[in-house]
């Protein structure tokens, strides 16, 4: 039995070996972004678009579709980045991840865990959000695939800095969403479901003054009704920014248009 | 200066007058306690008065809607609609309250107008949309209801109404104006609002922030400025009348607008005009009205 338990060891360290790998080189990654971490209060929101179908695409515009939106908050030595991919016809719920001085977390509903130890960590689109440049980048960037072709395109636009140090640098989620995003929250806020409609509310009047005089009205509360039922989902509006070059998209070059 | 400044400015001048008068001291007192009573049914009233909570703005907002939808009966076109609430919630997105959904819809109606009730629900008819010609237009537009919106100017007018209309003391000692029987009068004055006009300063306030707006978004700047001076053109047109008298004169508006346009940073600036998807819309809409059976 004995040298069976040395072999079967042995081949349990095998496996442990790319792991172990894997492991280090996102702690590098980390230590290396934790150093290159700028100065001073800054947020911005990152529009990411990958490869329509496999891990590179050939060109940059034409095979890439919406991936998801990250948001970062920096403040001195600090940094909180959230992750929201695209799922279905909206976003998914964010993957938050808090560096609060000293090594970076993953946070989540039951708590905070180191980053480099947890299964998230494997996560692609998270590993190549991580090796990015956490200081000034341009506008428009677009990050090569290891096998040639493009891996993503990323377009980064600056966001107010008015947040809350104090919320975004902690190890735990308040308890509805972040909070923290002012730009597009509404528009992937769940309330915008479309099936979702306020409760049965005020009639209005059957008068009012107008700059013409007083006129009689008929209110018409399911003509409301019909309204909530008619918003659009996150994907549409991602598309429809995207058909216009709307900002975000606004920042890629002109040969990438689509 | 706030309004229990002014009034604990008014209570001390009195307080000077009536010392210097030879009767002084029962005189003094009443109007001491007098001043008292009034100082402190001031302050009652500039706080208590004031908080209206989302929800509750949300419920005068839909009542108010559903006034609008009254007056002018809302488009049942699905794929207008959509187009406009498309264009709103690019520019709503911009500085979006996180506390409220943004709703859109066309009014069928040749008046040009566009209305924009509390808790996120903006209007614009039919008439409003054969003035414009590109989408950076229709987007400036939509800004400019959003920015009504987001500054709660209708709110605002409800409470101040209130406090005109049930006099301080009342008010002060009524603290919820829309419990109960008050939410249908906070819903018709904030109809009547919408229907008389706002402020001078809001709607300037509205453009400043509909342009900035816009902008951001990454339409063409220059949309509020040339849907304005469309206006003005047509300022003879009956469809202007009821905008003509509520909102301030193109003039006016336009300096603003250039003023605003000017104060953003050239590298802020968006572009899109997207003529033609407007276009395309337009021409939808147009055929789909005269079209037979309607």
């Amino acid at each position: 039995m004995r040298p069976l338990r040395i072999v079967g060891a042995a081949l349990a360290i095998g496996a442990l070996l790319p792991a172990v790998g894997a492991a280090q080189a996102l702690q590098a990654t980390l230590d290396a972004r934790r150093e290159a971490l700028p100065g001073g209060k800054h947020a911005w929101q990152e529009t990411w678009l990958v490869p329509e179908e496999g891990a590179a695409a050939p060109e940059a515009s034409q095979a890439t579709r919406f991936a998801g939106r990250v948001t970062a908050y920096q403040d001195a030595r600090k940094e909180r980045l959230e992750l929201r991919a695209a799922s279905g016809d909206g976003l998914a719920e964010p993957v938050v991840v808090v560096l609060d001085g000293e090594q970076y977390w993953l946070v989540t509903r039951v708590g905070a865990t180191p980053l480099a130890q947890s299964a998230r960590a494997s996560d692609p689109w998270l590993a190549l959000v991580l090796s990015g440049p956490p200081g000034e980048t341009p506008a428009h960037r677009v990050l090569p695939a290891d096998a040639g072709g493009v891996a993503a395109v990323v377009l980064r636009a600056t966001e107010p800095t008015d947040f809350e140090s104090s919320s975004a640098f902690a190890l735990k989620l308040p308890q509805a969403g972040s909070g923290l995003m002012r730009s597009g929250l509404a528009a992937f806020s769940p309330a915008n479901d479309p099936s979702v409609t306020a409760a049965a509310g005020a009639r209005g009047v059957d008068q009012v003054r107008t700059a013409s005089g007083t006129v009689s009205v008929t209110p018409d509360p399911a003509a409301v009704q019909w309204m909530e039922g008619q918003g659009v989902t996150p994907m549409a509006l991602e598309r429809f920014r995207l058909e216009a070059r709307l900002a975000p998209y606004d920042a890629l070059p002109a040969e990438a248009e689509s | 200066m706030s309004g229990g400044l002014v009034v604990r400015l008014a209570v001390a001048t009195g307080l000077l007058a009536v010392s210097a008068a030879p009767a002084g001291a029962q005189i003094f007192d009443r109007v001491r306690e007098r001043a008292e009573q009034v100082v402190g049914v001031a302050e009652k009233v500039g706080t208590a008065v004031v908080p209206i909570s989302t929800e509750q703005e949300i419920e005068i907002g839909r009542g108010i809607a559903a006034t609008v939808a009254g007056r002018y009966p809302v488009s049942r076109d699905t794929v207008l609609t959509r187009y406009v609430n498309l264009v709103g919630n690019v520019v709503a997105g911009v500085d979006p309250r996180p506390d409220i959904v943004y709703r859109f819809a066309v009014l069928d109606s040749d008046e040009v107008n566009a209305f924009a009730s509390p808790g996120g629900y903006v209007f614009v008819t039919r008439g409003a949309l054969r003035l414009m010609e590109d989408e950076a237009m229709l987007a400036a537009v939509l800004a400019h209801e959003v920015a009504h919106v987001n500054q709660r100017d209708v709110i605002e007018e409800i409470q101040d109404r209130a406090r005109t209309d049930l006099g301080i003391r009342e008010a002060a000692e009524r603290v919820d104006i829309t419990g109960g029987e008050y939410l249908e009068k906070a819903i018709g004055a904030g109809a009547n609002a919408l229907f008389m006009g706002l402020s001078r300063e809001d709607e300037i306030e509205a453009d400043t922030i509909g342009v900035r707006t816009a902008s951001a978004a990454g339409y063409d700047r220059g949309g509020l400025q040339r849907f304005v001076s469309r206006l003005e053109q047509h300022e003879d047109d009956a469809t202007l009348s009821l905008l003509t008298k509520t909102h301030p004169d193109p003039d006016d508006r336009l300096r603003a607008i250039d003023a605003a346009e000017k104060r953003i940073p050239a590298d802020r600036r968006g572009h899109v005009v997207a003529a033609e998807r407007f276009r395309r819309h337009l021409e939808r809409m147009e055929a789909a009205t005269s079209a037979p059976g309607r």
